[in-house]
């Protein structure tokens, strides 16, 4: 569009600066334009000049390698090659070769100059095995290496100054050497120009390698002030303006040039000002346009702030005018916010609460359908709600509730009371909780745990309750369980000692009150011990059971039959239906006959048929003027009687059995004590074949108890057993027979002798038996070869690997084994076969009615026969008549022990006997007059 | 043309004898300063005559005269009469005994030429101080199935070895010269001589051995260093025939002081280092050939 003529006289001012603008633009930049045009011209020269200063080192450097070249080429060198090739000695033809080439050698580095100063160091003829044949000049031939098939471009040595120059010697196409040229690098100085003015001058110089080293055309050394190390790391062939700390860089432009075949570089240094001359930089010619362009835009940008002011007055007033009303409408708008504020603060707390309430209610929803049944009443309790969990509980659907009285659940026997008690109590504090019983819609009154909970108004009144049954069962097993665990036996499910004691209490108040008598009956399984060792405790404890379900046929309802532990049962029998003790006791002994027959009913323990007696003791109360701990001890006393009368009994508690119990702890004291003090003496009962020959007897215990009787030999061993004093009696008497043995040895009548040491159950089991047993022998040195022992069936079946394995090892020792009491006990062939014994020995129970009774006489035969076929010799006990003998001796027996030949006697008297038995063989045993204790003197 | 003229051709041979046997004769120092003129008799050998007007004898000499104030002339001759030149008679070797007869015209004043000190030489001849080394090889052409000693202890093994390796091989030899067989006893041992007659100049051995006039050649060390470089790869060195030999200036018996002056002359060019350079210049490798010797000379 072109502006009309009004339009331009308006802004004339802005016309002629645009046109003065456009006339110095065209000037700057026609200055600008012969700027780079000179500046381009000059940088072209310096990278000529550098590039021929290059050529001409690069040519120096090569006619380097061409003279090298020549040389290896020249006609002294291949004069000497061919001689020596004729095999000419070097003492009379080729020392004049080497001569020549000396002279040749000597002349090169004479005519070789640089601008008139000679520059080669060193000429040298070297032979491929590194002899140096020929050498000339200063210093040494440089290190060649590997000999070159070709000439090598020169080595700059930066350290020795030196161009080094390596060229191929062939002789008839064959690499024989090579010459070695060595040219003063300082020469190449000379190459060189420099020129100094005040701006910094023209510099040239070489850079070696890395920049390290230098040459400069002043000196023919390094002039490390001028080098700077970066200055080699210049991009090539570009004139770059050279930057560094050092002094003397400041405007100066550096030109880096490669020399081509070299690790070398020819760096040139201009000063700016030198090589631009007077020339201003282009950048000057801007700077000169940006003066008007600047006072152009300076001046519309006046213009425009003129104008822009004018308009400022015009809209500040407007403004002012609006302003005032908008600060009347600012004034309406305030009150108008501070209203809406107000409604959205109230309505905010709202929302919040209604949220709030929505939580809770949602809270309460997911509570109420909990898996706890609750319904929901209003004030007079009739069902306004139930959740799906009370429903189920109850049976009923909520529809059928709505509006019914909660009394409808109410299953208490005390109706009223307890249903009031709940209503009284929720109306009252607003809460209860307790036990209950719930009628479901099927009439099953299920116990459950109320909790009622009131739900207040605005005004506090009691308008709604929450009742929650819980569920009970869990808890009800719990408790139960406990209770079962606490008061009950696991094993048969009998009551425990707590609840005896508790039931006998109450059976005492009951007496006291009805003037009648009860009784506790303490039972005890006869052999249960041995039962529980022999066939395991699986089958023991199927017995337990058995036992314990047949007392409780055994008894009334309102009896009670319990378990104290092990084969111990008491038995609590609360009206035995006479005011009078006699009566009592007779009813007592009736119910305990009873238990003693039906206990002795054989049972099947896992296809094992077994039958087992029973001990009882009874004691009888009528008040409760006895303590419990009185009571169970009399009935175990009773009991303890039963068994020593030969077990399979009933006896009824008596002062007297009080007595027996402390005598029976009085022995367990002192055989303690003698066995610390050794005090145990040990008989010999003889064993004598059928040939009236002695040949060995069996030790036997003897307690010569001080101040008191000596107990049984059963009694003995049972304490023993029972007291754990088996293990230090045993290895006492086992020692006191080896020692006996060692004794024996020295006399003639009595070395070959053996001796029988009886062996319990627990010995055999106990883990150090094997060592103890070998040790003993050892240390007294009897000859195990004489040493029996006799074993009984009393040892565990269940460990019969354990003892077999024992057995064996004490076997291979020498000992022998016999089986003692053999038919008394479970005897099996099984294991029978399989223990390592030597000798079975039939027990003085079948010998002694083996003539009268025939049922004896067969179990005799058939352990002499048994004794044949496993190829175990037979001795029989307790053999006291010549008839007994006789019987024995048919059938086969043939040695014997018994009062027909002597009694046990101490080991003086044996001797004796053994002494006059070696001279004297009796027809007939003569019993040996004197005390006879037989015990199972065990090891 | 002028004496053509004034005598007649058959006159100018008669007056030119005349002339000869009476102006010119060896003479001593002060005869040589009077006469203004040192006389040079020189044998074309090796690069100690050239026959091209220069060689290591020659500047020597020319230096001689410079050092005498005189001029100097080169009369060339060679190994047969060489001696006849200087004395004025000539020399016949029989039995070991040397004698001078006749009566020839005495053509110069001194011998330089690369001349060996022999004994019977000196018998009738004045020798300066030694001014080069020399010794006598057995050279073989390049072919030859003879292979070049191997450096033994001492050089009389070296001989030794060498003279073996010539066997019934044809040997070429010039006499009269220091290639005379009869110098290193080659004569009556069954050597197949082959006495070189068309020239007296050493130079010419090598070529006749490289034309097959014999299997072997003797050849002086100096021709031997320049031959090795002409001949290069057709020659080779079998080893020496002779021991170290010594080379000097040969003078009249009664000269003497002429004999001096030429010892001082030099000394003085071997102090100042031109004898050195005549000896690189003309002989470059002898050095190396002769340590010892031009060790002694250059302390």
């Amino acid at each position: 569009m072109i502006p009309n003529r009004q339009s331009l006289l308006l802004h004339w001012p802005l016309a002629m600066a645009s046109g003065f603008l456009v006339f110095v633009l065209v000037l700057a930049w026609t200055l600008y334009s012969t700027q780079v045009q000179l500046r381009s011209a000059t940088d072209a020269r310096l990278l000529a000049d550098s590039a021929r200063r290059a050529a001409v080192v690069e040519d120096f450097l090569s006619e380097q390698e061409k003279l090298a070249t020549q040389l290896a080429g020249s006609h002294e060198i291949e004069a000497y090659l061919t001689n020596e090739a004729l095999g000419m000695s070097p003492r009379y033809g080729l020392n004049a070769n080497i001569g020549f080439i000396e002279q040749r050698f000597q002349k090169t580095i004479e005519r070789m100059s640089l601008r008139g100063d000679a520059f080669l160091r060193h000429i040298g003829f070297v032979k491929r095995d590194g002899a140096a044949v020929v050498a000339v000049g200063d210093g040494s031939i440089p290190e060649i290496g590997d000999f070159p098939p070709i000439s090598q471009p020169p080595r700059i040595n930066p350290r020795a100054w030196t161009i080094e120059v390596i060229a191929p010697v062939f002789f008839k196409d064959v690499l024989v050497g090579a010459i070695a040229t060595t040219a003063d690098l300082k020469a190449l100085s000379r190459l060189l120009i420099e020129a100094d003015d005040r701006a910094g001058g023209y510099h040239e110089f070489l850079l070696i390698g890395d920049g390290s080293h230098a040459l400069s055309p002043r000196d023919a050394s390094a002039n490390f002030d001028l080098v700077e190390r970066s200055l080699a790391e210049l991009p090539a062939n570009r004139l770059t303006p050279a930057v560094s700390e050092r002094k003397g860089f400041d405007g100066m432009l550096a030109l880096r040039t490669p020399i081509k075949g070299a690790p070398l570089s020819l760096m040139t240094l201009a000063s700016e000002a030198a090589a631009y001359g007077g020339v201003a930089p282009p950048a000057y010619a801007l700077y000169l346009a940006a003066f008007p362009a600047a006072l152009f835009l300076m001046a519309v940008g006046f213009e425009r702030q003129r104008r822009r002011t004018a308009q400022l007055k015009n809209d500040y007033a407007e403004s002012d005018r609006r302003r005032h009303e908008l600060s009347q409408h600012n004034d309406a708008l305030s009150e108008e916010i501070a209203l809406r504020k107000a409604l959205e603060d109230d309505l905010r707390r709202k929302t919040r609460a209604l949220k709030e309430t929505n939580a809770d209610l949602r809270i309460a929803a997911t509570a109420f359908e909990s898996q706890e049944g609750m319904i929901v009443t209003d004030a007079h309790h009739r069902i306004l709600r139930i959740n799906r969990t009370f429903a189920e509980l109850s049976g009923y659907r909520a529809d059928e509730l709505v509006g019914k009285s909660t009394a409808l659940f109410n299953a208490q026997d005390d109706t009223s009371n307890l249903y009031a008690e709940i209503l009284a109590a929720s109306e009252l504090s607003g809460r209860w909780q307790g036990e209950v019983r719930l009628r479901t819609k099927r009439g099953a009154a299920i116990a459950r745990w109320l909790t009622v909970s009131a739900v207040q108004d605005d005004s506090g009144a009691h308008s709604h309750y929450v009742k929650t049954y819980y569920d009970l069962s869990e808890r009800k097993e719990a408790e139960a369980k406990i209770r079962e665990l606490a008061f009950y036996d696991q094993l048969t499910g009998l009551p425990n000692r707590t609840i005896l004691v508790e039931r006998a209490r109450q059976a005492m108040a009951q007496c006291r009150a009805l003037k009648t008598y009860a009784a506790l009956l303490f039972v005890d399984l006869d052999q249960f011990k041995r039962l529980n060792d022999t066939l395991g405790h699986h089958k023991g404890d199927l017995l337990l059971k058995q036992s314990a379900a047949r007392l409780i046929r055994c008894v009334g309802d309102g009896d009670t039959v319990s378990r104290f532990g092990g084969d111990e049962f008491v038995v609590l029998l609360t009206d035995l239906g006479a005011s009078d003790v006699a009566g009592a006791a007779l009813q007592a002994e009736t119910i305990a006959e009873n238990i003693i027959a039906r206990i002795a009913e054989p049972q099947n323990l896992d296809g094992h048929s077994f039958r087992c007696t029973a001990s009882i003791g009874v004691a009888l109360f009528h008040d409760d003027g006895q303590g419990m701990d009185d009571l169970l001890k009399w009935a175990d006393m009773a009991m303890y009687e039963a068994k020593t009368s030969g077990r399979n009994a009933v006896r009824f508690f008596d002062p007297t059995m009080q007595r027996l119990v402390e005598a029976r702890a009085a022995i367990e004291a002192d055989l303690r004590e003698d066995i610390a003090r050794n005090n145990i003496l040990l008989h010999y009962q003889p064993q004598v074949d059928d040939q009236g020959r002695l040949v060995g007897a069996e030790a036997l215990l003897r307690w010569p108890r001080a101040g008191g009787q000596a107990p049984s030999p059963v009694e003995i061993i049972e304490v023993a057993e029972s007291s754990g004093l088996i293990i230090p009696l045993g290895d006492g008497v086992f020692e006191a027979a080896c020692r006996q043995l060692v004794e024996w040895a020295r006399s003639p009548a009595m070395a070959g002798l053996t001796l029988a040491v009886n062996v319990s159950g627990v010995q055999l089991h106990h883990p150090g038996f094997v060592e103890r047993v070998r040790k003993t022998v050892q240390r007294t040195g009897a000859d195990p070869r004489l040493l029996k022992l006799e074993v009984t069936e009393s040892f565990e079946i269940s460990r019969i690997e354990e003892v077999i394995a024992k057995m064996t090892v004490l076997r291979n020792l020498g000992i022998r084994f016999s089986l003692d009491d053999f038919g008394t006990g479970y005897s099996s062939l099984s294991y029978l076969k399989r223990l390592p014994i030597d000798q079975l020995k039939i027990d003085k129970s079948f010998v002694r009615d083996v003539i009268s009774d025939p049922n004896d006489a067969a179990i005799a035969e058939t352990i002499i026969a048994l004794g044949e076929t496993l190829g175990l010799s037979v001795i029989a006990e307790g053999v006291e008549t010549e008839e007994q003998r006789a019987f024995l001796a048919d059938r086969g027996c043939r040695v014997y022990q018994g009062f027909l030949f002597a009694r046990p006697m101490p080991a003086e008297p044996f001797a004796q006997f053994a002494t006059l038995f070696s001279r004297v063989k009796p027809e007939t045993g003569s019993p040996h007059q004197g005390s006879h204790l037989r015990s199972s003197a065990c090891l | 043309m002028f004496w053509k003229r004034l005598l007649g051709r058959r006159h100018g041979v008669a007056l030119a004898a005349v002339l000869a046997s009476t102006a010119v004769s060896a003479a001593d120092l002060a005869e040589i300063k009077a006469n203004g003129e040192l006389r040079h008799i020189g044998i074309r050998y090796a690069n100690f005559v050239t026959g091209t007007g220069d060689g290591f004898d020659v500047e020597m000499m020319q230096g001689f005269a410079r050092s005498l104030g005189v001029s100097y002339k080169l009369v060339y001759s060679d190994f047969y009469t060489v001696i006849r030149d200087l004395l004025g008679k000539d020399v016949q070797r029989k039995n070991g005994d040397v004698t001078l007869t006749g009566a020839f015209p005495v053509k110069g004043d001194v011998i330089a030429t690369g001349f060996t000190m022999l004994p019977w030489r000196e018998s009738i001849l004045l020798f300066s101080e030694p001014t080069f080394p020399s010794q006598v090889l057995l050279m073989a052409p390049a072919e030859s199935d003879l292979q070049p000693i191997k450096d033994g202890s001492d050089v009389s093994e070296d001989i030794k070895a060498t003279k073996q390796l010539i066997g019934s091989r044809s040997l070429l030899v010039m006499e009269r010269t220091c290639l005379d067989p009869a110098n290193y006893g080659l004569t009556g041992v069954g050597v197949d001589l082959k006495k070189y007659t068309k020239s007296a100049n050493l130079n010419e051995m090598i070529p006749a051995l490289l034309n097959g006039e014999a299997q072997l050649a003797l050849l002086d060390v100096p021709d031997a260093i320049l031959d090795l470089r002409k001949w290069a790869g057709r020659i080779k060195v079998l080893g020496p025939i002779s021991e170290q030999q010594t080379l000097a200036t040969a003078f009249p018996k009664d000269a003497p002081e002429l004999r001096d002056a030429f010892n001082a002359y030099l000394r003085e060019i071997k102090a100042s280092g031109d004898y050195d350079r005549l000896v690189d210049k003309y002989y470059p490798g002898i050095r190396l050939y002769f340590p010892q010797f031009f060790a002694a000379k250059t302390n």
